[in-house]
């Protein structure tokens, strides 16, 4: 363990509470994006080579930008507080706290349960493009042509839902009925 | 603390901040985020045990992973604006009626 990898992670972690404690969506999404590039750090840092870069392109640059563009579109107001906590978010925290101490115990005596070794073999993975195309297009080759049909299931399944429907809401819901209402508020 | 436990240990916590931020939160785009975090910490996890076991098997993984990401992404968000456009709001407590 570098100093470099204690100083990223502890970056990451920081960064990570940021996306969870911030008032606005906006504020959450920066500090996503910062966690993801820290992440790919770690992935440069592992040998992890494509993969960092898949990681800034897809994520990064792909995911988030569609998550700042739904937070520009839908103008959400961060005055609008977000409710009282009331017991399920109690019990949600409580319930993280236990899972936290968990997965930490599980994950610094797992090591030796697995019996993983940390040697020579650990950095010496071929993580480059070539490495992982090889590998993605003979031994999995069926799993990457299953993907390119998820990603067709998800395009068409977003259009679907992008679809406005000519059928009206019920009165008193909708966008469209709340902007009416609204309407005949500024009138009278 | 060697290289795989504390990764496992950070990729750990990374979990966790994100299954707390999905159970406290209630807006639904910064639980669409804390989702994206926890398929990180998922990724990250991976891409250790991998290299522990020596292939690079787990970076395959990853990328699959980071498909299945970009999918639910496009039809998460699509579901948010489907929200926000019945409900005027993206509270999840807001949304409670099955019917149409």
């Amino acid at each position: 363990m570098t100093a470099v990898m204690i100083v990223f992670g502890i970056l990451t972690l920081a960064s990570a509470c940021g996306v969870v404690c911030s008032r606005q969506p906006v504020h959450s999404a920066l500090s996503l994006v910062a966690t993801l590039f820290l992440v790919a750090v770690h992935f440069a840092l592992l040998g992890a080579h494509f993969v960092a870069a898949v990681q800034v392109l897809v994520y990064a640059g792909a995911i988030m930008v569609l998550v700042v563009f739904v937070i520009m579109l839908l103008g959400l107001d961060a005055n609008v507080p977000e409710g009282v906590a009331g017991w399920g978010s109690s019990f949600g925290a409580l319930l993280t706290g236990v899972a936290a101490v968990v997965f930490g115990y599980v994950a610094i005596s797992g090591r030796s349960f697995f019996a993983l070794k940390e040697g020579a073999e650990f950095w010496a993975v071929d993580g480059t493009t070539a490495g992982i195309g090889a590998n993605l297009y003979s031994n999995h080759i069926f799993a990457f042509e299953v993907t390119s049909l998820l990603i067709l299931a998800g395009i068409v399944g977003a259009v679907f839902l992008g679809i406005e429907k000519k059928r009206p809401l019920k009165a008193g819901r909708g966008l469209k009925s709340m902007q009416a209402a609204q309407k005949e508020e500024a009138l009278r | 603390m060697d290289v795989i436990s504390g990764y496992l240990f950070l990729s750990a916590m990374l979990f966790t901040i994100g299954a707390l931020g999905v159970l406290i939160r209630k807006n639904t785009i910064v639980m669409f985020m804390c989702v994206e975090l926890m398929l990180n910490a998922a990724n990250l996890s991976l891409v250790v045990l991998s290299n522990a076991w020596g292939t690079n098997d787990g970076h395959v993984y990853v990328f699959f992973v980071m498909a299945v990401a970009a999918a639910e992404a496009s039809v998460g968000l699509a579901i948010i604006i489907t929200l926000f456009r019945n409900f005027y709001s993206i509270r999840s407590g807001d949304a409670y009626l099955l019917q149409g």
